[in-house]
């Protein structure tokens, strides 16, 4: 059959209509960064529900919103507030964002006025940063050669 | 049943069927479900027996959600920069993209075919099933998460080949068969 002709077949047989699957794309592409993290918030959220045996509707009635609205969040689609994350955590009893804790120490050194526009150089910094396993605790060196990037930070 | 066109003037050229069941095209349909958190929970929590039945170890439904998510943006992105950009890079097409759905060598016209990502050295769960009519004209008629070794071995499986068989007929009682370039795939 030449190409053409099923082509043309094809064309009559397709509806006028258009998917909507292209602008979904796009819109789930633009806005991945926070929708992966909206999704793994409700994979937690569903999975504790789960285990602890509540429903939906129980969760909407313990922070009181409608279950339509626990319903838009469990789907992963939801772009959370901070107070909203607070809220669930506290009504669940449950981690849903952790922030790594920073120390921050500095060491000053006082240098000759000629040669620092300021009284004090900043010579070190060093950021520990406290991570969950299986990373265990790690130190980051400002000015090590594999962080330079966190340097011009 | 109706053809939706995906991307129609681009080579390769793509459509979806939307079922009268269906409140939106296959393609659309199943990007929706694989982004839904709550659908793939319930669903792993269903099939959780099959978790542990392959060469991938036991995953728990956590890391079978979390898997899906990764795939599932991959697979789009795909599909996505194919719409988007046409047919210009010969490493990203929808030939290296599906493979015959009997893992047949041959090309031949309107075989049915499966669309599945290779991602971390690891086969993807997720399949596109399409119907190619001709080298760059793609029917898509459903999708699943495939678990298990055969598709017959589970409903939702098995019911894709009932999909992919009655739009076959479709097709060929449409005029758009021949012999030669009818294939039906799967990613």
């Amino acid at each position: 059959m030449a190409i053409d002709s099923i082509y043309e077949k094809m064309a009559v047989l397709a509806s006028g209509e258009q998917s909507g699957w292209l602008k979904d794309a796009q819109w789930r592409e633009e806005n991945q960064g926070w929708l992966k993290r909206s999704q793994y918030i409700a994979l937690k959220i569903l999975r504790t529900l789960r285990v602890r045996k509540m429903s939906q509707k129980e969760l909407a009635a313990m922070i009181g919103v409608s279950p339509q609205q626990i319903n838009k969040i469990l789907k992963g689609r939801e772009n959370l507030t901070l107070e909203t994350i607070s809220i669930l955590e506290k009504a669940l009893g449950i981690v849903l964002v952790e922030i790594p804790e920073y120390i921050t120490s500095m060491a000053f050194e006082k240098q000759p006025a000629a040669e620092s526009a300021s009284k004090y150089n900043v010579t070190a910094i060093t950021f520990i940063k406290k991570c969950p396993e299986p990373y265990g605790s790690s130190s980051v060196k400002v000015g090590d050669s594999e962080n330079k990037n966190i340097m011009a930070a | 049943m109706r053809l939706i066109p995906i991307f129609p003037r681009n080579t390769p050229a793509i459509y979806s069927v939307h079922y009268p069941d269906q409140r939106e095209d296959e393609m659309s349909r199943l990007f929706d479900e694989w982004s839904d958190i709550e659908y793939l929970e319930s669903f792993f929590e269903q099939n959780k027996a099959d978790l542990c039945g392959g060469y991938i170890g036991c995953p728990t439904v956590d890391e079978a959600v979390h898997r899906i998510i990764d795939d599932a943006v991959r697979l789009e992105k795909r599909l996505y920069d194919l719409a988007k950009k046409g047919q210009q890079d010969h490493n990203n097409t929808l030939q290296t993209l599906f493979s015959p759905l009997n893992n047949e060598i041959r090309l031949a016209e309107q075989q049915k075919s499966k669309a599945k990502i290779i991602a971390f050295k690891r086969s993807s769960w997720l399949r596109l099933y399409a119907i190619r009519i001709a080298s760059n004209l793609y029917v898509i008629t459903g999708g699943a998460i495939k678990l298990t070794h055969r598709m017959e071995e589970r409903d939702h499986t098995q019911i894709e080949l009932f999909k992919l068989d009655k739009k076959k007929t479709y097709l060929q009682e449409n005029g758009l068969y021949s012999e030669t370039d009818f294939q039906i795939l799967e990613t």
